[in-house]
């Protein structure tokens, strides 16, 4: 049982990690249209700055994150305004072409000025870890979790709430209606581009302590952040989170049980089998979404999604939910 | 204080589909376009709210040339547009899509859903309801609602009446001429020919991209090719 526990805490670390990477692509996928490649790479610039300016120059901890943030924010920015914006917005091959160049030129900047050897920082919270079932907890994996609780919370906020959240969904619904009332969609890129660069840094930040970070380490990230989008159906943002918690675990699982050799296989093997049976991904929306069919992966989509929609609202019991899951499916499209 | 099309040509591509399309839309009066599937009446007002671009000619608003103003500039030069098919954000509240109607100005926006509400009393019952879930007359007010929101001088509706029983295309032409009596300047792409004229102060006929034939509204509603060629099936 705790070597169980043991294995499934490393996979909601790393399930995290996913998660916030996830909710970048989609953030952009959504707005867009635009799939961004580069998107590991911002996790590599956030975790680079992060662990010069903590460890290379001494700056306080809370310094050394907000400049980590901004820096890669600014990177994002600069790419979307100095590139995408020349291009048409009609045509994404080009687009998503120019991302692939730029994770190349962004990791060889990178090389230059932090070098090949991995970086790493200490743990963002010291003390001793602690025994939860067995298994051993660090303090600093408390604090990940947290914070992308706490991120999550935020964005689930900022487009529920605010305005510009709500403009962002606009772009996604229905782009002519968007422009028709005075949203621009360029514009509308640009952020989206700078809150998944946020959100990449702040991957970078959480995960650095944990496993080290260097020139090239973002792009197995990004990748991993894209399965995780796809497997929760690319284009939801429930879904995103819940892939990306699942990716991290069945990784875990398939590599403390079988070999850690295996675990990219067993993860793209699910990937693959789930969207065999479910094209559009655990929570991704389709026409077929509307009604809840017999397979079972369609009904466990329906169960989690129920259970991320309202369930965390009220804290529905999963039997009820499934019982709600037609009407509840509606709410989240 | 007009809103002017000059010799404006205009296409997708090399698909050319205004050919010198000229006319103007006063404050306060209601400007009807007439025509067939394809005659250019969603086109012209696509180019009015900057969605086809111009290879030719100017749409200016009150003496500003919008040439180089974006499509989604234009809610804030005051231009309204109720566009084809709605464009609604279906997934999102009446609410939401009424606010997002404000987003290009950003001001007055209480008082703005206070007129809308009190203009069209059901998208208030229904504020929290999802677009998509509305019938097709309230959709249609929605989306009128939501053009509104942003205070426009210049409306376009392009064929507010598809699609709806007779009594919300009652409800939806006496909304025009109502917000017409207010002075704001509308521009109305209907297929329903004898319905548009009557509370049009202008009609325009689009045959192929360009107008062919121009009159006061009562004037054009008495002439036989009109009722001939586009009364005689579109009263439905």
């Amino acid at each position: 049982m705790s070597t169980f526990l043991q294995f499934l805490f490393g996979g909601l670390v790393s399930g995290a990690i996913f998660a916030l990477i996830a909710l970048g692509w989609v953030l952009i996928y959504n707005v867009s249209g635009v799939l961004n490649l580069a998107q590991g790479e911002f996790v590599m610039i956030g975790a680079l700055v992060f662990v010069e300016m903590r460890s290379g120059h001494d700056l306080p901890v809370a310094v050394s994150i907000v400049g980590a943030v901004a820096i890669t924010v600014a990177v994002a920015v600069v790419l979307d305004i100095a590139i995408l914006r020349r291009l048409r917005n009609d045509q994404m091959v080009p687009m998503v072409l120019v991302t692939v160049g730029a994770s190349v030129v962004l990791r060889e900047i990178a090389q230059e000025i932090f070098g090949k050897d991995p970086l790493r920082t200490k743990p963002l919270l010291d003390g001793d870890p602690f025994s939860v079932g067995g298994a051993t907890v660090l303090p600093h994996t408390l604090l990940l979790w947290a914070s992308v609780v706490v991120l999550v919370a935020l964005l689930t906020l900022f487009f529920a709430r605010s305005l510009v959240g709500k403009a962002m969904r606009a772009c996604h619904e229905n782009a002519l209606g968007a422009q028709v009332v005075g949203v621009s969609p360029q514009r509308m890129r640009t952020a989206a581009f700078a809150l998944s660069a946020a959100l990449g840094a702040v991957a970078g930040v959480l995960i650095v302590p944990v496993t080290s970070m260097s020139w090239n380490g973002g792009t197995a990230l990004g990748l991993k952040g894209f399965v995780a989008a796809t497997f929760g159906g690319l284009g939801s943002l429930p879904g995103a989170v819940v892939g990306g918690i699942a990716i991290g675990i069945i990784e875990a699982l398939a590599a403390g049980y079988v070999s850690s050799a295996y675990k990219d296989v067993f993860a793209t093997l699910v990937l693959l089998a789930l969207l065999l049976a479910r094209p559009q991904g655990l929570l991704g929306a389709s026409q077929r979404d509307e009604r809840v069919g017999g397979g079972l992966v369609p009904r466990l989509g329906a169960l989690l999604r129920a259970r991320t929609v309202g369930g965390a609202r009220d804290g529905a019991p999963p039997q009820r939910a499934v019982k709600d899951g037609t009407s509840t499916q509606g709410e989240n499209t | 204080m007009t809103l002017r099309l000059s010799d404006v040509h205009g296409g997708y591509g090399a698909t050319k589909v205004l050919v010198g399309v000229s006319f103007g839309v006063e404050p306060g009066s209601v400007v009807a376009l007439l025509g067939s599937n394809g005659a250019g009446k969603t086109s012209t007002l696509r180019a009015v709210a900057g969605l086809l671009s111009l290879t030719a000619g100017t749409v200016t608003v009150d003496g500003n040339d919008l040439a180089r103003r974006r499509p989604c500039d234009r809610p804030a030069d005051g231009i309204g547009h109720v566009p084809e098919g709605r464009q609604l954000f279906a997934g999102m509240t009446v609410l939401d899509n009424l606010r997002l109607g404000a987003y290009a100005t950003r001001r007055d926006t209480q008082e703005m859903l206070g007129e809308v509400f009190a203009l069209f009393p059901v998208l208030a019952d229904k504020r929290r309801a999802r677009a998509g879930s509305l019938s097709g007359g309230q959709a249609q007010m929605l989306a009128i609602g939501r053009a509104l929101m942003c205070r426009p001088r210049y409306l376009l509706l392009d064929e507010p009446s598809l699609g709806l029983s007779p009594m919300n295309v009652d409800r939806v032409f006496e909304t025009v001429v109502e917000l017409a009596r207010r002075g704001v300047g509308i521009m109305l792409a209907e297929q329903n020919a004898s319905r548009a004229l009557e509370i049009a102060q202008v009609g325009h006929v689009l045959d192929q991209g360009r107008v062919t034939m121009s009159g006061p509204g009562n004037e054009l509603l008495g002439r036989p090719e009109i009722v001939e060629s586009y009364l005689g099936g579109a009263s439905a």
